[in-house]
């Protein structure tokens, strides 16, 4: 009787805390969800299956739960991958387990696994091509890349032989669905860790482990949108130092995902140990090994240091130590290309890397020589209090995190002349500016001192232990609550405009302005800030195919030339680009052919703009320029002209004074009526970008006014880029205002009207600056030059979904249906500013095509 | 010749709280206290350990077991006993 009140209790209890469990993981979802916290990889795809799994999963009998996980995982990549994919992934994954296992010689299974992972690699380089490769290789790497080399160890190994489920689980793990960045995890902790301890304390821990990622991942994006200045902005110590903390603390990102998986993991019962431990408090190099990515490390330590050690121990302990940690340096550096290779399809290997791995790995490796000779302080439970030793710690910690935001913006620079330019910004500083530095520093310090006292002391609140679950039950859910009521927008309606707008930019998953010019730019390929977990551009990348990646140029279709326009169109082409047709005429123009000669009674417009208006990704007749043309052909109303032709002299990557360049050498002979300049972006940073570039690659500036303002810029082609754009940026609006206004000159002498376009993209990243008045400031611009006519098509895509309008994720340029938008909306404009043009259309009621 | 239980434990114990730990109140060190995991054996002090482990139990341990059974009392415990064993 006593026993079955008991156990009546007990599954009281339980009901209990499982419903305490499952409202913190809804309100932790939710606030995931309400977010858009990882949205990019399919995360908020995969809440309802987290959700509905965890509750299904915690009421099974245990021996059901390891094939069911296993399923549930299973489901979630063919829901996110789609049937095809899905089962290409799983087959892939299944063989190469099954590989391990075959009843072979180990190291013939070893060399079978090699060949397997050749193949895949020849897929993931693109070397052999497939449509598959690109989608399920980042998810396929990040569930085998590490494991199998861990697995095969401990097969080899580890006397211990985990269940049939729990080996595919190993591999096959839930978040790594849509989540590549977690792709190392010890074998023997993974199947130990099974349900280690009572179940509901694992929950909980997984709620509080979930809850913690979440809340870094928002922290990463209140500096990573807000905070971190542009290297090009920096110019001065100020700038510099915010720079360094904001390069550093970007690794939120990277432990803000860990934990969201760890997390995920242990409502399925993997209690897993953390991942990372307080490493803003590291207090020494070997101390910031092993608090931060300790999976890393730990792999690192079992696969390569302890088995290098054994044999290096021969040459005495000072010797084994050196040789054994300097290895184990490289082989780190080589593993993080290795693991972007599986992400991106290219394997990293650069001077920056290489030195940061070197440096990190001599700092290690001389705190443990210091450490064999002279022992390290341990201590067990609460430290005893005394005020030199805390404030030894403390400064110490401080001095620790400076110098990793140091050698983190030396990680993070595009290459070390960029990065010698930033540094050498610490020289323009003020007294009152060393001394806010150094007062932060000794807050810092003292503020440590301060914590390690109060720890030392008793002052945690009053004891809840009989409650288990409790405290950190009701910490989690009130957080997460009020994280709720800030993040919902109808709540958030409630604070001023400008709050309410802070949170809703919160809310959005999107690049800051730096990465969007980088995108935007297309050259990010070869950036290094895209091969640091930190940035967010990778992922903007993460499925690109290798043959979109591919420019103009490298697909034959332009060539270089010896002037400001780099490169040009070739002539005659037929070809694809970002797998569209791609045809020029005889002129070098992405159009139909025409004369040079203007026909008779017609009117001809000279289309001038970047990749917008050229159309990549969409076929010829697809471009909107070519729907125009031909509507105005088609049109039936009165018309004063008998044709009219739009000469697309559009070409991607040029900017402002390459396209008046262009007018000067080309369009001008085409005698047009009108030549429409069309913008979509703050012209003055593409304009300094491109100006950049033009100095960098030449050397070569054809207008004497830009020449001059390169040299009161002081810059020259040796310079590190970042420094050219800094110098620059101070005279980006005044090269706008003087390119707008040489282009005005120009078509009115050659009795063209210059027309003013603003063509958006159908996209919803945000710049610091509301687009509207960057559109207001260059219509400014197009004014004073004495531009005729401007043309605003901001709001064309509005009340649509910018992602059907987009040729693919990575890529945010119109396809076919935005490029019709566009026409459709242009040549409503045309007819509107029809009198002005002088084009002679008048407005038709019906029959639009 | 196999050692018992309590005495691996109780010399361990004694190596670590001598060797890592001075001054520190042994009734912290229990037999499930994480020692790697915890941060009290790092990579230099493992192989003190190891060595420690190879004079006085004449067992020696290779590179997996150093690196999946020294984290508590308790692992290093069942390992020292499970290579006696074998031996």
């Amino acid at each position: 009787m006593f026993n079955r009140d008991r156990s009546k209790s007990s599954n009281e209890n339980d009901i209990w805390r499982f419903l305490l469990i499952a409202l913190q993981l809804g309100l932790v979802l939710y606030v995931i969800d309400l977010f858009h916290l990882e949205e990019d990889h399919g995360l908020n795809s995969l809440l309802p299956i987290i959700f509905g799994g965890f509750i299904i999963h915690s009421w099974l009998p245990k021996n059901w739960r390891p094939p069911f996980f296993f399923l549930l995982t299973l489901t979630a990549i063919l829901f996110l991958f789609g049937a095809k994919y899905g089962s290409i992934l799983i087959g892939i994954g299944l063989g190469l387990i099954a590989i391990c296992h075959l009843p072979l010689n180990y190291w013939l299974r070893i060399g079978l696994i090699l060949v397997a992972v050749s193949v895949l690699a020849a897929f993931r380089s693109g070397w052999m091509p497939s449509d598959w490769a690109p989608f399920i290789m980042p998810i396929l790497g990040s569930m085998f890349m590490f494991r199998l080399i861990i697995y095969l160890y401990d097969l080899k190994n580890e006397s211990i032989r985990p269940a049939f489920w729990q080996r595919l689980n190993y591999f096959f793990m839930l978040p790594n669905v849509c989540l590549p960045l977690f792709p190392i995890i010890d074998y023997v902790k993974f199947h130990r860790s099974h349900y280690s301890a009572d179940a509901y304390e694992i929950y909980q821990k997984g709620i509080r482990w979930m809850f913690r990622g979440v809340t870094h991942l928002l922290i990463y994006r209140v500096i990573y949108y807000y905070i971190i200045p542009s290297p090009t902005e920096v110019n001065d110590l100020n700038g510099l130092v915010l720079l360094m903390m904001c390069s550093f603390m970007l690794y939120t990102r990277v432990s803000g995902l860990f934990h969201l998986i760890t997390g995920i993991l242990c409502l399925f019962g993997y209690n897993m140990p953390p991942t990372h431990n307080l490493y803003f408090l590291a207090s020494g190099f070997n101390d910031f090994w092993r608090r931060a990515n300790i999976y890393w490390k730990d792999f690192m330590m079992k696969v390569f240091y302890y088995p290098l050690f054994l044999k290096m121990q021969r040459f005495g302990q000072y010797r084994g130590i050196i040789f054994t940690m300097l290895p184990l340096f490289v082989i780190s550096w080589l593993f993080h290309s290795y693991q972007w290779f599986w992400i991106r399809g290219s394997f990293p290997i650069t001077l920056i890397d290489g030195i940061f791995w070197c440096f990190f790995g001599l700092m290690v490796l001389t705190n443990s020589l210091m450490q064999a000779k002279w022992g390290r302080r341990r201590s067990l439970g609460k430290k005893r209090w005394s005020f030199g030793r805390a404030l030894r710690l403390s400064l110490q910690t401080v001095s620790m995190f400076s110098l990793m935001c140091f050698l983190w913006v030396f990680y993070t620079s595009n290459s070390i002349p960029d990065w010698l330019a930033l540094l050498s910004k610490a020289a323009n500083y003020e007294t009152i500016d060393i001394v806010r530095i150094v007062s932060v520093w000794i807050s810092a310090v003292a503020v440590g001192v301060v914590f390690q006292y109060l720890n030392s002391q008793d002052v945690s609140l009053p004891s809840l232990k009989n409650v288990i679950v409790f405290r950190p039950a009701v910490l989690t859910s009130v957080s997460a609550f009020l994280l709720l009521l800030v993040g919902i927008p109808q709540a958030s309606a409630v604070f001023n405009p400008q709050t309410h707008d802070f949170i809703e930019s919160i809310r959005m998953n999107r690049l800051n302005s730096r990465d969007v010019e980088l995108f935007e730019k297309g050259y990010y390929e070869s950036l290094m800030g895209t091969n640091k977990f930190t940035s967010q551009l990778w992922r903007a990348q993460l499925q690109e195919p290798q043959d979109w990646k591919l420019n103009l140029r490298e697909n034959g279709l332009a060539a270089p030339v010896e002037d400001m326009r780099l490169t040009t169109l070739n002539p005659n082409m037929d070809h694809h680009y970002k797998r569209a047709k791609f045809r020029t005429n005889q002129h070098g123009m992405r159009d139909k052919a025409y004369d040079k000669v203007k026909p008779a009674s017609t009117y001809r417009i000279a289309l001038l703009g970047g990749s917008h208006v050229m159309g990549p990704g969409v076929r010829d007749e697809d471009t909107y320029q070519w729907m125009l043309e031909d509507q105005l052909n088609l049109d039936s109303g009165e018309k004063e002209f008998a044709q009219y032709e739009i000469l697309n002299f559009a070409k991607s990557s040029w900017i402002s004074f390459q396209h008046l360049l262009h007018c000067q050498k080309q369009v001008v002979q085409f005698a047009p009526d009108a030549v429409f300049y069309v913008t979509h972006f703050p012209e003055e940073i593409k304009t300094v970008e491109r100006l950049t570039d033009c100095i960098m690659n030449s050397g070569r500036i054809d207008f004497p006014y830009l020449a001059a303002i390169a040299d009161s810029a002081g810059v020259h082609k040796d310079m590190a880029e970042s420094e050219i754009q800094r110098r620059l940026k101070p005279y980006a609006g005044k090269i706008v205002q003087w390119t707008y206004q040489q282009f005005a000159d120009l078509c009115k002498a050659s009795n063209a009207m210059p027309v003013w376009v603003y063509q958006p993209l159908p996209k919803t990243n945000k710049l610091k600056e509301p687009e509207s008045k960057i559109v207001e400031r260059l219509k400014g611009y197009a004014v004073t030059a004495g531009f005729e006519v401007l043309i605003d098509l901001s709001g064309v895509f509005d009340g649509r979904e910018y992602s059907r309008l987009q040729l693919a994720p990575w890529d945010k340029h119109p396809n076919k249906i935005g490029h019709q938008l566009i026409a459709e909306r242009f040549y409503q404009e045309l007819i509107n500013n029809s009198a002005s043009l002088k084009m002679g259309v008048q407005p038709v009621k019906a029959e639009r095509k | 010749m196999a050692t018992n239980t309590q005495t691996i434990k109780d010399t361990v114990k004694n190596y670590l709280m001598t060797e890592f730990l001075p001054g520190e109140d042994p009734n912290d060190l229990t037999d499930t206290t994480p020692l790697v995991t915890g941060g009290i054996l790092d990579s230099i002090s493992t192989f003190k350990l190891v060595g420690f482990l190879h004079s006085k139990f004449d067992v020696k341990l290779n590179a997996n077991e150093i690196a999946n059974h020294l984290n508590t009392l308790n692992d290093i415990t069942d390992i020292v006993q499970a290579k006696q064993g074998v031996a």
